[in-house]
């Protein structure tokens, strides 16, 4: 029997998700999601938003490193969402120096 | 109705991709108030910054405007026919005139506003050098710096969804912003549609993941006709795995051009049956309906796609191939870095296949951009009318950067002359209701489950093949999507701050819609021509088919028409028989 790989990351969550609340305070949240090989932050935060919670919410368009709108801050550096590969462990935030709307989106 | 945003400027537009902001510099010019409105950011967003782009002009205008070496013997006629024979005929005559003969005085503006000019290029399909190389993210910089002088408005992460219309005219729209999640009516004198196409709505795409058709939607729910929407473009053999390089073109780009092969599961290199000039030599069109034959068939790879492989290739030839500088310098494709990503092509073969790439069709235009919907025009992609069947590299950008500069200075000299927008007040509740119906919904049909079946039946029915049985099976599902789906959407998430799932569940209108246009059109069309292949009715019947069919919404049915090609003598027609849709001449008939 082969044992199913896991992936475990962190990814930051805003704590209040109201229009109302100017507080963008947020904290760093785990989640497990199945491995496959050569997958990337993006597919990370796809899987999570898609298959473990909706409210998840990050920016995403040419998938292909190319619009630059998807760039966070991975175990404190900024990079490409899109094109980095997803590693256990790894921690994803909203990319540093900017204004967080909500969770991984910045101003 | 609560936090609602009312927005009051002369033109709208809906999108700020290469279109939308050229667009808005003619409209600004013009002295007249300007909105630009997009779903992502402006430069972070669109389908032009993606592009490895070359924009054409005639090879002609290159010697006499560039000073670079063009051909003198082109011109604008020549130009013309070209992309006539690349779009099979289908082409508006009128559009393409203004597509040909203004290319290259706004490509000279987009030059002296800082667009790099990286060389040139013949690229297939073209008769003449006409390609000049450069980047979307250089033309998209080129345009900011264009748009620098004007007042120009941005209303970013703004999803537009419907079209306000008042006795027959288009006066502004709704929709919703997603950062703050506020519902939006906008009043204006005129709308320019440049959302760019429906590429979304197959499951693997080149192109970003915004474009889900939404301009087609609403120009089509507001009264406006739709043409060529049979004709969604493919690129051949992008990645279909692993998941992180899902639609990228890399596959297609590299065995193109050092001599790789494509095979089915049996090893047969299946081109043999299609094309004798094989991998190096066919069009992307032929190329996209041979692999789709292997996957229908039963014959494709463990993810769904053929076999893209080098690795019958020296690797010392892959590796001075990949020493130039360039889209794969060193093994890397853009940011992807393929050697890390264990996708080394000297040791690996690729899964890869067909992934939607263009709409060659969209909202009928004439050659100034206005639509028969006085107040709404379209530029760029989603624009029908330019490429007919059939797209001729090089064009989609030179196309957005035409329309938009004439789509803009039109609506605004329509502006000038309309009435204030008056709005009718039960068209925006109606439309408030049903943009927030999924959110309020408690329990109901989950988003993304609705938005996999649309896609995978696209991509099985309505992909580059296509039968009457397919097609037919594929109505009756979506007439049912429409009803059970569609109708009792819940989104999960209840918040409404950049809530990617409400974006989801609108953007699945805009899809339904569009597939609904594509499955009736291609089922109207009985013959292969271009992009589109129906595989029961297998030549190209230029005796009954030189025609077009436009679309229009009838009391919230679809209704087709037929309207025969109509060109002046500058366009040389086919005769007028029915032909192979694959290579003229080519037979094959060996089993396997």
């Amino acid at each position: 029997m082969t044992e199913k790989k896991v992936l475990k990351v962190q990814v930051y969550r805003s704590l209040s998700r109201k229009e109302e609340d100017t507080d963008r305070k947020g904290e760093y949240r785990s989640y497990e999601i199945p491995y496959i090989e050569g997958i990337t932050v993006m597919n990370v935060l796809d899987y999570i938003h898609e298959n473990v919670d909706r409210s998840l919410s990050y920016y995403k368009s040419c998938r292909t490193g190319k619009c630059t709108g998807c760039i966070v801050d991975v175990d404190g550096k900024s990079q490409f969402g899109c094109t980095t590969l997803a590693v256990d462990g790894m921690k994803i935030g909203p990319q540093k120096g900017k204004q967080v709307i909500i969770d991984l989106v910045v101003s | 109705m609560r936090n609602t945003k009312v927005i009051e400027t002369d033109v709208l537009i809906v999108g700020s991709g290469g279109g939308g902001v050229r667009a808005a510099i003619e409209v600004a010019k013009k002295g007249l108030k300007v909105m630009v409105a997009n779903k992502g950011t402006f430069n972070k967003s669109g389908a032009t910054v993606t592009a490895d782009m070359e924009i054409d002009c005639p090879s002609k205008e290159i010697k006499e405007i560039f000073g670079l070496p063009g051909d003198p013997a082109d011109t604008v006629e020549n130009f013309m026919q070209d992309m006539f024979e690349e779009g099979k005929y289908m082409n508006n005559e009128e559009v393409v005139f203004a597509h040909c003969s203004n290319a290259a005085s706004y490509i000279k503006e987009l030059v002296n506003w800082g667009m790099a000019v990286n060389g040139l290029m013949q690229a297939p399909g073209h008769r003449y050098v006409r390609g000049i190389l450069s980047t979307g993210r250089s033309m998209v910089e080129a345009l900011r710096k264009g748009a620098k002088p004007y007042k120009i408005d941005f209303i970013e992460h703004s999803m537009f969804t419907n079209l306000l219309t008042k006795d027959g005219r288009v006066v502004g729209g709704v929709g919703i912003n997603i950062r703050t999640g506020q519902f939006l009516v906008a009043k204006a004198k005129a709308v320019i549609l440049a959302t760019g196409g429906g590429t979304r709505l197959y499951p693997i795409t080149t192109a970003p993941e915004e474009l889900t058709g939404d301009g087609f939607a609403m120009a089509f729910q507001a009264g406006a006709e739709l043409v060529d929407m049979e004709f969604p473009m493919f690129l051949p053999c992008c990645f279909y795995w692993p998941p992180s390089v899902r639609g990228i073109d890399f596959p297609y780009i590299f065995t193109s051009q050092t001599g790789g092969w494509w095979l089915n599961r049996f090893g047969v290199r299946f081109m043999e049956k299609w094309d004798p000039r094989m991998e190096l030599g066919t069009t992307r069109d032929i190329a996209s309906v041979a692999m789709m034959m292997e996957i229908l068939e039963g014959r494709g790879s463990p993810h769904g796609g053929i076999y893209a492989s080098c690795k019958h290739l020296p690797a010392k030839l892959l590796d001075q191939e990949a020493s130039h500088p360039g889209a794969y310098q060193n093994y890397k494709y853009g940011q992807f870095d393929l050697i890390k990503l264990h996708l080394d092509p000297r040791e690996v073969a690729y899964e890869a296949g067909p992934a939607s790439h263009y709409s060659n069709g969209g909202i009928r235009i004439n050659a100034k951009g206005a639509t028969n919907v006085p107040g709404l025009y379209a530029a760029g992609e989603s624009q029908g009318g330019t490429m007919g069947a059939n797209r001729l590299s090089g064009n989609a950008v030179t196309e957005c950067l035409v329309f938009g500069a004439l789509a803009g200075s039109a609506a605004a000299d329509y502006s000038k002359g309309a009435p204030p927008p008056e709005i009718d007040e039960s068209q925006v509740t109606m439309w408030y209701d049903r943009i927030h119906a999924p959110l309020n919904r408690k329990d109901g049909v989950d988003v993304y489950e609705m938005r996999t079946k649309i896609q995978d039946l696209a991509y099985k029915d309505m992909g580059p093949i296509r039968d009457e049985t397919g097609l037919r099976e594929c109505i009756a599902e979506i007439e049912k999507m429409k009803k059970e789906m569609l109708a009792n959407l819940a989104v999960k998430n209840k918040g409404k701050i950049y809530n990617r799932e409400w974006v989801a569940a609108l953007e699945n209108q805009s899809l339904l819609r569009v597939m609904e246009i594509i499955a009736r059109t291609s089922l109207e069309r009985k013959e292969s021509r271009g992009a589109m292949y129906r595989r029961d009715f297998p030549d190209t019947d230029n005796k009954d088919w030189l025609k077009n069919i436009v679309v229009k919404n009838k009391d919230d049915n679809i209704s087709l028409e037929l309207k025969p090609v109509v060109v002046s003598s500058r366009i040389k027609l086919p005769a007028r028989e029915r032909v192979p849709y694959i290579v003229p001449g080519w037979k094959y008939d060996k089993k396997f």
